[in-house]
């Protein structure tokens, strides 16, 4: 009873506990161990099946748990040893000796609202492996999830820490919103970087739609379930972790030195008749841009401590970590602060009640924003070299040469600070009402408040970077999310037939509330930097929004199999949304799909070599309703159209968007075809999946001509898309001696066609640069978002080359020809390539001996392309900006280079900076993600310290990449719905080296 | 058992029954913006969205910078100046006749404009025939827009020629329309004009509180201008001459006075892009125009140094014709003699201070003293001056240059302002468009007066099929059915 008064949460139900000794029940107790090398087995879980009732064993493998008379069975399961089911009868005490089992196959595995073993698995869902995860040293939970699944494309927008990253399961589902549903605990959320990854227990990819209809709409692009560490029964178990490492850009600019540049630019002047900017370039210094920008071994550290345990009635753990990583870019950095409980409590035989807590705070400096025009990273590739960063008198420096920004100076003058604090958990109660029925109940929340700061102090540097007038933003955003869910479980097996069903409903509220304060004239003294103490503050300038979205469900699911051999998954959900019209919210969407255990059959149980072996296909519908806003079907008015008239502000009003009434849920249909197998004493296991994804009635924010005058483009529901691809999972492990070693690989690839574009005529444009071009565009019949602009036909060797043809005029030898394909004197805008890859793929390998662990993952995407935006400056044949090392390749007389990525330099040249195939670039890379080697002190050793587990190592993190890309980083993300593969100057990853530390006691 | 279950049957039907009753009622979130289905609901409302209407033509791609880089630049009268070539470089390529179809400003101005056509056609669509609205406002409001929805089209027709011409909202199957041709352009901007005029107010009949909006002189005068683009001499004598005998407008008494401040809105505005500052009104432009800071001398560090006269511009002017000093800073000139803001400039190139410049002069007109501009150096305050009564006299006197009328008298009232007498220039169209370049000098009209006058071949580059600027590649990417200017 005692501890149990350390449940504060459950201070209301304490009258209950004290009742709660129920006459009738026996305790059954028992130890568990591996039946191999007779270990005891701490975390094993114990079972009544078809109740929620259940026990786990403490670090002594012992367990304990209390039964009622109609109980006949328990079940023993744990991860990574083939779970047993043994019957109750007259006993009081069973031991029972696991085996274990590498393939996994019998390991129970979340599901949507409930869990499945993982051998009657029907739909395609994959697990990754955790133990691997926490040896990574990863940041969050997404980069965790990195080259560990097949079909699932982990990839950072950039090196910012702290950044977002797009996780993409099984391709671009739809135009819009592809960002999968997370369910933590079994609550959903948007995001998962709030989990601290040493919490994760298990973690799920749900991938073809009967694994995740039964999230309906939320999880059209794929689910990922995540289970975090619970207590066990047993004493305290303490775990402390730590790691601490220095992180450098992977890559530095590739630019020129100031000599180099100079004697590039003079012959682009003297090309054009000017005179050269200085007579003797070899004098000149140079400024390394980039590395003045860059923080050098910035350090990355990590801190976590975790206690849970449990007693006869419940169980807890507890964790905190804080992180702290500074970026490589200078004044970045991203800290977290986390706390997070969970408990949960066997209040009476039938009654089962936990919460999970988590408390967070997150502190990030961000680097300017990143664009094409005076993003830091971009002007610190194209200022020239020749400039110091800083005046004789400390000022910083304007350059003779050109306009750009000095970019010290844009980091030095930007402060920028984002703080959010966030609450989020959820409570839960299961209610066991008849043998086999469990009703479950889940309130969950989430509460967000968000402080985004910005100043920007007076300063000058010159003409066309100067601010006059000091100013403070601060922004706070209210993010109150809301969902309660109930459901009714119900399992019964009779004869050859087992059966479990569910049915319940479901409700979701999001709440969004924005303000904004401006204002300006403030003190110089940082600490001063409030909205009161602006010389301004009776003038700010505010802005708010409010804006709620609603859901409501209606779900259902049958599990059926007959002889534990055929498999039956059946899913349904109606799911009604508030961003659309009545008459249009509700939408019925169905999923079924079928197993079947060859290895079960007596033709194949007499085979030796397969261990096991499944065939899966399923089929189902999902819908979307993207990235709709809360109110997309109406036309609104929007504020901040004013004029002055009477020599006074009118504030007024505009339409700037236009509503489509007409909007519903675009719905995606997927078909999965699967085989899992183990072979080998299950050494060897894997999977093989094929899939086709139909997305229909895709929600599309097509932009519109400039001549509709439409400012904000409205979502349609127009055209279709199809994804299609092959997925393949191998593992290969040998446990058998003390030499253990293990491999594994995911291999997939990703057919994606636009099939129609419905009422759009033509193409869809996208990914505008510059304002000079939009690079992409999408057309039915092809890929998504493809590459547009010239083809490149070498260089004009001469005079009589340039007459031969009439489509380019003002060109000179040693400018780029273009492919006039049709002859008709037009240059012609053709398909320069995908940047959607070919396939990707991933390894990992591990070996351990005696206290020795050695493993690495490898991670590389093959045959995408990418748009290099800093090389429209870099390699431009003006070279008033500074130049890529490659130029020094460029056209000097006839013969010399006719490769149109280096044509002549000239000054004010238009015809050699055209968007062309010379700025796409092949973006395919293949990265050592990780490589660690970590030590294990053994156990005679650490029983003496009293430990139970003590391991050191180290990590290094982008150890190497090989690439043929030219930019900063291949690994650029996918920007938005219809942007991918666009570098507008991206903040690199950064390399890490780091040691760490694990100890458990 | 029996008991507990029971209870538990009751809680789960509870729960169940609590969340389910009424999903559809659940999905009723309340929408905290406001309709266009409900919005123009009275005359207050209708009123509240005219300022939208306005509010592109102030934007900073046309007013604040297009306008004047090819009116100016791209002519003889000017050069890109600035921090050497490299500074914006689109200016250099719309100068140098290398503009393309990626050219970003084109684009933006292309879609700014057309904002503005849309603007208007929703205002008009939410009050015609809208019987909460007075009858008053909406003859006035729809006036008001189609005078800028032919505004609007009129900047763009003289950029790119003939446009899709748009005069409602459209509907997803018209978004795609082709261009129309350039002579049905200038019949819907004429028609817009027309329909405009009797429903707009006197600049006399307005109250201090609505200056600055459109007026039955606003759209004659765009009228007559329309007409002097097309060469329609006699409608544009007329209409100049109805202008005139309204007397509804004055020159300034002094030509030194016109690009000032205090004349806001003046006795010689027929139509201002209205401009002010706000205190604390950092980040954004607010309603300032950024125009002069761009053509500010770069010698005080502050100036970027753009739109540099030329020596040939300099010496179009007559000896003793003041509205030079008034057009043209030389170096060394002394600016707001004997007050505080007192300052000498220098023009001349130098290699510490002024390094980029190039030919020597910068512009005067739009030029604020330190005490006038805006807290922030980009933001000035003048409004921009679109149409003045000036150029009224010279529309009357270029028609009759044509038309064989009495165009000297027009002349004179221009001229006698600057106390300069009777034109020696004795062919009356050569002094016509003398006056007009010394008149409206790098007031973003000589490139447009070139190339309707078919005088072209004045700047360096030119060709016929210069006339018209490409139209930007994005808007041909959205839009198949947009041809290409034969640039």
């Amino acid at each position: 009873m005692k501890k149990l008064c350390l449940y504060l949460f459950f201070i209301m139900v304490a009258p209950v506990l004290l009742e709660g000794q129920t006459k009738n029940m026996k305790t059954i107790e028992g130890t568990i161990t591996n039946k191999m090398t007779n270990e005891k087995l701490a975390g094993v879980s114990i079972v009544v099946p078809g109740s929620t009732r259940g026990v786990t064993t403490n670090i002594d493998g012992h367990y304990s748990i209390d039964v009622q008379p109609m109980d006949s069975l328990l079940q023993f399961s744990f991860i990574g040893y083939s779970a047993q089911v043994i019957q109750i009868k007259n006993q009081t005490k069973i031991n029972v000796a696991l085996v274990e089992n590498t393939t996994n196959l019998d390991e129970v595995i979340v599901v949507g609202y409930g869990t499945q073993k993982k051998s009657d698995l029907t739909g395609s869902i994959s697990t990754v492996n955790i133990k691997e995860l926490s040896e990574r040293n990863v940041s969050s939970v997404s980069q965790a999830l990195q080259g560990q699944v097949a079909g699932v494309d982990v990839s950072s927008s950039s090196g910012t820490p702290g950044a977002g990253v797009s996780i993409r399961i099984r391709g671009i589902g739809t135009i819009n919103n592809s960002d999968p549903l997370f369910v933590v605990d079994g609550m959903m959320v948007n995001d998962i970087d709030f989990v601290n990854p040493d919490d994760i227990e298990s973690m799920q990819v749900l991938k073809d739609a009967s694994a995740t209809a039964i999230y309906g709409s939320r999880g059209a692009n794929g689910v990922i379930i995540l289970t975090t560490k619970k207590g066990s029964k047993g004493d305290a178990v303490v775990n402390f972790s730590s790691y601490y490492g220095i992180q450098n850009a992977w890559r530095s600019s590739n630019v020129m030195d100031g000599p180099t540049w100079a004697y590039l630019r003079n012959e682009a002047l003297i090309a054009k008749g000017y005179a050269p900017i200085v007579p003797d370039p070899s004098i000149l210094p140079t400024t390394n841009w980039f590395k003045e920008i860059s923080n050098e071994n910035a350090s990355i550290s990590n801190v976590d401590l975790s206690i849970s345990g449990g007693g006869e009635k419940g169980s807890y753990y507890l964790s905190v970590n804080q992180f702290d990583q500074e970026g490589i870019i200078k004044k970045t950095s991203y800290n977290r602060l986390s706390v997070r409980s969970n408990s949960t409590l066997d209040v009476k035989p039938w009654l089962k009640v936990g919460e999970n807590i988590t408390l967070l705070k997150t502190t990030s400096h961000m680097p300017p924003p990143s664009d094409e025009w005076t993003g830091p990273l971009l002007t610190a590739l194209v200022r020239d070299p020749v400039t110091s960063v800083r005046n004789d008198d400390g000022s910083f420096t304007k350059s003779v040469f050109n306009d750009t920004f000095n970019p010290v100076a844009t980091i030095d003058y930007y402060n920028n600070a984002n703080i959010t604090y966030r609450t989020l958990g959820n409570v839960f109660a299961d209610i066991s009402l008849l043998k086999g029925l469990v009703f479950k109940t889940d309130y969950s929340f989430e509460y967000t408040y968000s402080d985004a700061r910005d100043y920007i102090p007076v300063y000058y540097v010159f003409n066309a970077q100067q601010n006059a007038i000091s100013s403070l933003n601060d922004y706070y955003g209210k993010n109150y999310i809301l969902q309660w869910t109930n459901t009714l479980n119900y399992e019964k097996k009779f004869g050859n037939h087992s059966i479990s069903a569910l049915a319940g409903t479901e409700s979701f509220t999001d709440n969004y509330k924005e303000s904004g304060i401006a204002v300006s004239g403030l003190p110089k003294d940082w600490d001063a930097i409030t909205i009161d103490n602006a010389s301004g503050n009776n003038s700010a300038r505010v802005n708010g929004s409010y804006s709620q979205t609603r859901q409501y469900s209606f779900l259902a699911r049958l599990n059926y199999s007959f002889k534990d051999k055929y498999l039956l998954t059946s899913n349904f959900r109606a799911d009604g949304s508030s961003k659309f019209l009545k008459g249009k919210r509700w939408d019925y969407f169905p999923s079924f799909s079928l197993g079947w255990k060859l290895s079960e059959e007596p033709f194949l149980k007499s085979v030796d070599i397969i261990n096991s072996l499944k065939l899966r296909a399923g089929w189902g519908q999902i819908g979307n309703q993207g990235s709709v806003g809360s109110y997309d079907y109406l036309t609104t008015a929007n504020s901040g159209a004013d004029y002055i008239w009477g020599g006074v502000l009118h504030p007024g009003y505009s339409f700037p968007g236009v509503g489509n009434p007409e909007l519903r849920w675009e719905k995606t249909t997927t078909t999965n075809f699967g085989v899992d197998f183990s072979v080998l004493n299950s050494k060897l296991s894997g999977t093989i999946e094929y899939y086709i994804r139909n997305t229909t009635g895709m929600l599309l924010q097509v932009p519109t001509p400039g001549q509709t005058g439409i400012q904000d483009s409205p979502y349609q529901n127009a055209g279709e898309m199809q994804n299609s691809g092959i997925e393949l999972s191998l593992e290969y492990r040998n446990m058998d001696h003390a030499f253990t070693y293990s491999f594994g690989g995911n291999f997939s690839t990703i057919k994606n066609k636009v099939v129609s574009l419905g009422v759009i005529q033509g193409f869809i444009s996208s990914a505008s640069f510059a304002n000079m071009a939009y690079l992409e565009r999408t057309y039915s019949g092809a890929p998504i978002a493809q590459f547009y602009g010239y083809k490149t036909d070498g260089l004009f060797q001469n005079q009589a080359e340039i007459d031969a043809q009439t489509a380019q005029k003002n060109v000179s030898p040693g400018d780029i020809r273009y492919v006039d394909a049709d002859k008709n004197g037009e240059l012609d805008v053709v398909s320069l390539g995908s940047p959607l890859p070919d396939f990707t793929y991933s390894f990992n390998a591990s070996f351990s001996y005696k206290g020795f662990d050695l493993s690495t993952t490898f991670q590389g995407v093959y045959g995408n392309k990418l748009f290099n935006g800093p090389a429209i400056y870099t390699k431009s044949s003006t070279a008033a900006w500074n130049l890529s090392r490659d130029m020094i390749n460029r056209w000097v007389g006839e013969g010399t280079q006719n490769d149109a990525r280096y044509p002549r330099m000239a000054a004010n040249d238009v015809n050699n900076g055209y968007i062309s195939d010379r700025f796409i670039e092949d973006g395919s890379y293949f990265r050592i993600k990780t490589l660690q080697l970590g030590y294990s002190l053994n156990k005679d050793l650490t029983s003496k310290m009293h430990l139970s587990n003590m391991r050191i190592y180290l990590n290094a993190q982008n150890l190497l990449t090989f690439t043929k890309y030219t930019g900063l980083d291949p690994e650029i993300g996918i920007n938005g719905p219809l942007e991918i593969g666009v570098d507008r100057g991206v903040y690199p990853q950064g390399r890490t080296y780091s040691l760490g530390l694990n100890v458990t006691f | 058992m029996k008991k507990i279950f029971s209870y538990s049957v009751i809680v789960v039907c509870v729960l169940l029954g609590l969340q389910a009753c009424k999903p559809d009622q659940f999905l009723d979130t309340p929408v905290p913006s406001i309709t266009d289905a409900i919005f123009f609901e009275s005359d207050a409302a209708a009123l509240s969205v005219l300022p939208g209407v306005y509010d592109p033509a102030g934007w900073g791609n046309y007013s604040q910078y297009l306008q004047w880089a090819i009116g100016d630049v791209v002519s003889d009268d000017a050069v890109k100046g600035g921090g050497g070539d490299g500074d914006q470089p689109q200016m250099y390529d719309l100068e140098h006749f290398q503009a393309t179809e990626q050219t970003a400003v084109l684009e933006a101005v292309w879609s700014d404009l057309y904002v503005g056509i849309n603007r208007a056609n929703k205002l008009i669509a939410g009050i015609t025939d809208n019987s909460k609205i007075s009858a008053d406002v909406q003859k006035r409001l729809i006036a008001e827009s189609k005078f800028l929805r032919a505004y609007y089209t009129f900047s763009l027709v003289r950029i790119f020629g003939g446009i899709p011409i748009v005069d409602h909202i459209l509907v997803p199957s018209e978004y795609t329309n082709p261009r129309n041709t350039i002579e049905e352009c200038w019949a819907f901007i004429e028609s817009d004009l027309k329909a405009a005029m009797p429903d707009l107010p006197l600049k006399s009949a307005m109250s201090a509180d609505d200056l600055g909006r459109a007026t039955w002189g606003s759209a004659a005068a765009l009228l007559t201008k329309a007409y002097i683009y097309q060469g329609k001499w006699p409608e544009a004598d007329a209409l100049a001459t109805e202008i005139i005998g309204s007397k509804e407008y004055h020159l300034q008494p002094n030509y030194g006075d016109l690009f000032i401040v205090e004349t806001d809105n003046g006795m010689e505005s027929i139509f201002d892009i209205q401009r002010k500052v706000f205190p604390n009104a950092p980040y954004d432009m607010g309603e300032a125009t950024y125009a002069e800071i761009y053509q500010e001398t770069r010698w005080d560090g502050i100036g970027w140094g753009f739109d540099q006269p030329t020596q040939d511009f300099y010496n179009e002017f007559e000896t003793g014709d003041i509205r030079r000093k008034w057009t043209i800073i030389s170096d060394g000139d002394t600016l707001w003699k004997g007050t505080p803001d007192e300052v000498i400039i220098y023009t001349r190139q130098d290699p510490v201070h002024n390094p980029d410049a190039i030919t020597g002069y910068n512009k005067r007109k739009g030029q604020l003293p330190a005490s006038k501009r805006g807290e922030l150096p980009d933001q000035s305050p003048l409004n921009t001056r679109e149409i003045r009564y000036a150029e009224v006299f010279l529309w009357q006197a270029e028609a009759r240059a044509h038309t064989g009328g009495d165009w000297q008298s027009p002349l004179d009232s221009v001229r006698f302002r600057v106390k300069m007498g009777h034109t020696p220039i004795s062919d009356p169209l050569a002094a016509v468009y003398h006056e007009r370049r010394v008149e409206l000098g790098l007031e973003s009209q000589r490139y447009w007066d070139l190339v309707r006058t078919d005088r072209g071949n004045l700047m360096e580059g030119y060709t016929d099929n210069k006339r018209y600027f490409p139209i930007p590649r994005i808007q041909r990417d959205l839009n198949p059915n947009l041809t290409k200017n034969p640039y």
